[in-house]
């Protein structure tokens, strides 16, 4: 099964760092591809932009934001999707992605990923919202399910249902986080696999799998450690179901060195099986070209060809 | 379409984990909307875990909310917090994340305000006095991460210059520099603690430095009254003679010092163009 856009499995990703920035350049390891925070590079023409440009010469880049704010009855930021739009052109990112949350109302910033309530009136606001952000920039989006502590008791519809309707309603993808997952359904008593079998795989373009921290009575998403082997069941179980997908390695807090993070990435060789990617040449610039399956679907060279691209800061 | 109820739960969980103190707080702040959504309790807007409250949950969000952002201030004010301690520190710092709530989608910008906060906290104590003008100078680090690249003058350009265009010549400093003046050693005491020497908070003294970048690296170089005299002047715009003039009144300075002052300013990349009244910027 492909994704709805053909947008091409790029194997076994990582989380681009500012602690890993020196052993990439110096090292060119070989990692399929690197997915980027998007607002680590906005608000800044300085040393963040300048590695990353090195960096996106190398690989490719995929870019996951956290303050979209799609569920927010605030109005979009447009200068925010102006600078996401120009970042994405800037890195030829292959896709971009946020979450399904709000991140704050009344012009403040909260930069956390709220839950929203599971209704009806919910539903039609972020739509529409998604809806809009896709014709602004002209790509598909993805929303991932996000890790949740709170259920509002107006939800009509529980969070399965409310993601894959909304991918459906606005035609957007789904950045399937199956560490979230586990947590949610953990911290809500739910069956996480139940959860998987209600998403519409043909929707699901990228996985995250990353540690987290266990309570007792509830579960954090901290992203530290490595991964638990019923999360990586949970991926290798979602894995088949959509016949492969890109998947990413999370680490945010306590963050290792690189070989370390990257070595728990490539776990996840042993729950799936991912195409074989040519080693790029350092010099060969990532593009488009390299990571779109063009060849599937008129909708994935139509969305392609319209695509050119633990609070992180640059440490002084 | 209407979201009159989805932005009235959303100003209602924002309200209950922002509150300074704790989420019980702020739910009693939020009782008002909480009424408006046609409920009285926490546990009618929100559910209980099963094996957690509800307003066990919503001090999750409210811990993590101020855990973020005071990590985000402790990043950027690593020397600050280093000096005043850890829990002053997160005291003074929840006092700002109160008064100046996040407004932008990027973090980058958040601890903007910090230095001048810390200095109207500091109710005549010297320590925090001290820490505020630390705080600039650790913020000036931060704007030079981020501040656009331009280009250095050379000294080819310079030396271009026509005999008859200097009176009027100017330098025009790079986006990256800033020159920063302290009633405290802080550039001294700033190296000693990169260098994890030994420090104590020290007694006023003036000291001035300029903060720049230069291959993608910041650098501080310290200044001498004389240098900050000149190096103010040209930043003010002033044309180079009439900043070179400042030391005729006031210093003592050996012309040949002044030449190597503008030597390592030049190498530093502290001038990015240079303008006269009928040229523009060249390099």
């Amino acid at each position: 099964m492909n994704n709805r856009w053909g947008l091409k499995n790029l194997g076994v990703g990582l989380g681009l760092r500012t602690a890993h920035y020196g052993t990439i350049l110096a090292d060119d390891p070989p990692v399929d591809w690197f997915e980027i925070i998007s607002e680590n590079y906005m608000q800044t023409e300085g040393r963040p932009l300048y590695m990353l440009d090195q960096i996106a010469e190398r690989y490719p880049i995929v870019m996951h934001g956290v303050s979209m704010s799609i569920g927010s009855t605030d109005p979009l930021d447009e200068a925010y999707l102006r600078a996401l739009r120009a970042l994405k052109k800037r890195v030829r990112a292959a896709w971009l992605s946020d979450h399904l949350c709000w991140t704050g109302v009344a012009g403040k910033h909260v930069h956390d990923l709220l839950p929203l309530p599971y209704t009806e009136e919910a539903l039609r606001h972020v739509t529409e919202r998604v809806r809009y952000v896709q014709d602004f920039l002209d790509a598909p989006i993805l929303l991932e399910n996000p890790s949740t502590y709170i259920e509002f008791q107006g939800s009509t519809m529980p969070e399965y249902e409310f993601l894959s309707r909304l991918a459906e309603d606005a035609d957007c993808g789904i950045l399937l986080d199956l560490n979230n997952i586990y947590v949610s359904c953990f911290n809500h008593g739910y069956d996480p696999h139940a959860y998987l079998d209600a998403i519409p795989m043909d929707r699901v373009v990228q996985f995250h799998v990353a540690g987290h921290t266990n309570c007792g009575t509830h579960l954090i998403d901290t992203h530290i450690g490595p991964v638990i082997d019923p999360v990586w069941t949970l991926f290798r179980e979602a894995y088949e179901r959509t016949g492969g997908r890109s998947m990413l390695l999370e680490w945010d807090a306590e963050i290792p060195s690189f070989e370390e993070t990257h070595k728990e990435a490539l776990k996840a060789h042993r729950f799936a099986t991912f195409p074989k990617r040519p080693r790029r040449s350092p010099n060969t610039p990532a593009g488009p070209a390299d990571t779109a399956d063009t060849a599937d679907t008129a909708d994935a060279a139509d969305a392609q060809a319209s695509t050119s691209t633990p609070p992180s800061k640059d440490a002084p | 379409m209407s979201t009159n109820r989805l932005r009235s739960l959303e100003a209602w969980f924002q309200t209950v984990i922002t509150h300074p103190i704790d989420a019980r707080h702020g739910a009693e702040e939020a009782e008002d909307i909480a009424r408006q959504l046609g409920h009285g309790r926490v546990d009618e807007i929100v559910t209980s875990g099963p094996a957690i409250s509800a307003e066990a949950r919503l001090e999750l969000y409210h811990y993590a909310y101020h855990a973020r952002l005071v990590e985000c201030l402790a990043d950027d004010f690593a020397a600050v917090q280093d000096a005043i301690g850890e829990r002053a520190f997160e005291e003074i710092a929840r006092q700002y994340i109160a008064a100046h709530p996040s407004t932008h989608p990027n973090l980058n910008a958040f601890g903007a305000q910090f230095p001048e906060f810390l200095r109207t906290r500091a109710n005549g104590r010297s320590d925090v006095r001290f820490a505020a003008e630390l705080a600039r100078l650790e913020w000036a680090v931060v704007e030079a991460i981020h501040a656009p690249e331009s280009a250095a003058l050379s000294a080819e350009a310079l030396a271009s210059v026509s005999a008859e265009a200097w009176p009027t010549l100017r330098l025009l400093p790079s986006s990256t520099l800033q020159r920063l003046m302290f009633d405290y050693p802080v550039n001294r005491y700033f190296q000693a603690y990169m260098n994890d020497d030994p420090i104590e908070i020290p007694a006023p003294e003036w000291s001035a430095v300029a903060v720049y970048r230069q291959d993608w690296r910041v650098y501080r170089m310290p200044l001498t009254r004389s240098m900050d005299n000149v190096l103010g002047a040209i930043l003010r715009g002033q044309p180079l003679i009439e900043a070179l003039s400042v030391l005729d009144a006031e210093d003592e300075v050996d012309p040949e010092d002044v030449t190597t002052w503008f030597k390592e300013w030049m190498a530093s990349g502290f001038f990015s163009g240079l303008s006269t009244p009928s040229e523009t910027a060249a390099r």
